[in-house]
């Protein structure tokens, strides 16, 4: 069980959108007037905007300080965090092991991760499903797919 | 113009574009039939797949995927009780009733039939009402384009009503990653942080592959375990000819609802769905049967989500304003194929959008003969067990963002827009401002640009242009109803 306050999410969020609000107003130096003034104007909208979510958040935060949402989300949130990794994982080695093998070693172990246990399904949707769009990417579409600097 | 549509239907009826109408049908009816997957996910998956395609082929192919789409939610909404997509959430109501009493084939013909109907209405407002409009959009210059692309984001601002102060920020920043890249004066390169890869701007399109199908993927997996639905069985698929005689006016109410609906941005199927079957109950001489399985408000209901889709094409073909996610997606693909939405497109891409238009016809009459297979095979197709389905989205976008450019930057940029949408959809922040937001940027800074070389800083001159005011009243309108709307509520909930 974890005690989860979901308000302070949004001053999270909030302080966060003022990093990538910052990050992008210091790219402002050196940058040519005419190409600036548009961006200007919208950073600073944001901003405002951004100023206001986090008040509400604040203010909404204080006033539910004491009432904490009791949820059993660790378990939830890890599955979720897990699968990211996996896509994450998956789109790095795809054009290190080439689309044919990182696609079917992902098909696998994402059926695996989402507990199906049908041997027929383990085996044969990762080879149909790889092949189909390899088919349809390569010789429809007109698609190069990564073949594998690690391989070739 | 009669010429032209001449020319659509002869194009249309080529064998490679009436498959693509059909394939587009069969894609996105599976897309709205699965609980979680959206005609919206549908048409960002297959952007990248019309690639390659003539732009008059890969359009056909994301109009089918958008009308199937809409349609599809219907199946689950009778079979199992849970609407495919919120559009169909009265249809779930009726149709469960009607599953009880062992009609489920009769409620899924009629929801066929209606919507069948809605759609081909739909496609001759489209069909005649679009080039109508745009001749009078030819009067239209960069200030008014520049105020008609603010009045597209004010888009953001009431589809994000419930929201609005969130709905703003996402179209606010939106707007700010759509200035990545070169600027339309210089061309210097703007926030690039130093990657070679942001010079040409953010790819949009893997930007919206990844907002709008891995939070849906992600989202699935959290109710993975409780995904155990029940399909009830099938009765019949048959009706009388009363069953369609006695609907008549309701299907031509409902689908002009749904068409003038459509129209409106931000108004979409789900809007235009409760609103019809409402008009419905007043208008039925047995109203005691709404909830309990009542055929008029099953066809009210399908009737008017799908005249949704031809009239919200006719704000987007005309003045580029896409009203909804999935329009705003076709925006994006008209882009990529060198179509730019506006008054000139009639004129100077008469071949691919009339093309497109009569198209719009063939696919919602095909959508009969489409809808009534998935029908028959409709138990079996809601057994793919999630996993298998989200395992093969995550493939699909991850090779179809990456067949976009052919590198694996825009791969990246899908995978951290999903985790970011991911964030969104759990924080309630919406992300259809974001697919405004990116397209409408350009657009509205070249512009702007335009305008103020032209003008100078005499912005008050602009005023004497009709067009402009007419288009400044409606967003200043559009900025200030949410507004309105809320302090009424509020005044509601006070007494």
């Amino acid at each position: 069980m974890v005690n989860f306050k979901k308000l302070s999410v949004d001053i999270i969020i909030s302080i966060s959108i003022f990093l990538i609000l910052i990050a992008f107003a210091l790219n402002f130096g050196g940058m040519p007037a005419e190409a600036k003034g548009y961006p200007i104007f919208l950073i600073t909208c944001s901003a405002i905007l951004n100023l206001f979510y986090l008040y509400r958040s604040i203010k909404n935060y204080k006033k539910n300080e004491n009432k904490t949402i009791k949820k059993d989300i660790s378990k939830f949130y890890k599955k979720i965090f897990i699968y990211i990794i996996m896509i994450g994982i998956y789109i790095f080695v795809i054009d290190k092991i080439g689309y044919i093998i990182s696609t079917i070693l992902f098909i696998i172990i994402s059926l695996l991760f989402l507990k199906v246990r049908n041997k027929v399904v383990l085996i044969l949707l990762p080879i149909i499903t790889t092949a189909l769009m390899y088919f349809l990417f390569t010789k429809f579409l007109m698609v190069i797919l990564p073949s594998g600097i690690w391989l070739f | 113009m009669f010429e032209s549509i001449l020319l659509g239907i002869s194009n249309v009826f080529e064998p490679f574009n009436l498959l693509m109408c059909i394939v587009g049908l069969f894609i996105g009816v599976l897309f709205g039939a699965l609980p979680g997957f959206s005609a919206t996910m549908g048409v960002a998956v297959f952007i990248p797949f019309s690639y390659v395609m003539e732009p008059e082929a890969a359009m056909l192919l994301l109009a089918g995927i958008y009308c199937g789409g809409v349609y599809g939610g219907t199946i689950p909404a009778i079979l199992i009780g849970i609407p495919g997509t919120p559009a169909s959430a009265p249809t779930a109501l009726e149709g469960q009733a009607m599953t009880k009493k062992g009609e489920s084939g009769k409620s899924l013909l009629l929801a066929t039939i209606g919507s069948t109907i809605g759609g081909v209405i739909s496609s001759l407002a489209l069909l005649f009402g679009a080039p109508a409009l745009a001749i009078i959009a030819m009067k239209v210059g960069s200030p008014e384009q520049a105020m008609v692309a603010i009045f597209g984001l004010s888009v953001v601002c009431m589809l994000s009503y419930d929201n609005m102060l969130k709905g703003l920020l996402v179209g606010f920043i939106s707007l700010v990653v759509a200035t990545i890249g070169q600027d339309p004066v210089m061309g210097y390169p703007r926030f690039t942080f130093g990657m070679y890869q942001l010079i040409g701007g953010i790819d949009v399109v893997s930007v919206l592959i990844g907002i709008f199908s891995i939070p849906q993927v992600l989202i699935m997996l959290e109710n993975l375990n409780k995904d155990d639905n029940k399909v009830n069985k099938l009765s019949k698929l048959k009706i009388t000819a009363k069953d369609i005689t006695s609907n008549i006016v309701n299907f031509i109410r409902s689908s002009i609802i749904g068409v003038a609906i459509g129209i409106i941005p931000a108004a979409g199927p789900d809007i235009a769905s409760f609103f019809s079957y409402n008009e419905a109950k007043k208008a039925s001489k047995s109203p005691e049967k709404f909830g309990n399985g009542s055929e008029e408000g099953i066809i009210a209901s399908e009737t008017a989500n799908n005249a949704v889709t031809g009239g919200s094409l006719i704000p987007l073909l005309t003045l580029a304003i896409p009203g909804s996610a999935p329009a705003a997606l076709f925006l994006g693909a008209m882009i990529i194929h060198g179509l730019r939405p506006g008054p000139l497109l009639f004129t100077q891409n008469a071949k691919e959008i009339y093309t497109l238009l009569v198209g719009f016809l063939v696919i919602n009459i095909c959508m009969f003969f489409v809808g009534y297979i998935y029908c028959k095979m409709a138990g079996k197709i809601l057994l793919i067990p999630n996993a298998i389905l989200c395992t093969i989205i995550v493939v699909l976008a991850t090779v179809g963002s990456f067949s976009i450019n052919q590198n694996i930057f825009d791969v990246i940029v899908m995978y951290i827009s999903g985790i970011i949408g991911y964030i969104m959809v759990k924080n309630d922040f919406p992300t259809s401002p974001v697919a405004l937001a990116l397209l409408l940027g350009p657009i509205l800074e070249e512009n702007l640009v335009q305008v103020k070389t032209l003008f100078g800083d005499n912005l008050l001159i602009l005023f004497t242009r009709p067009l402009f005011t007419i288009f400044f009243c409606f967003t200043i309108f559009s900025y200030a109803f949410p507004f309105i709307k809320n302090m009424k509520r509020k005044k509601i909930v006070e007494r």
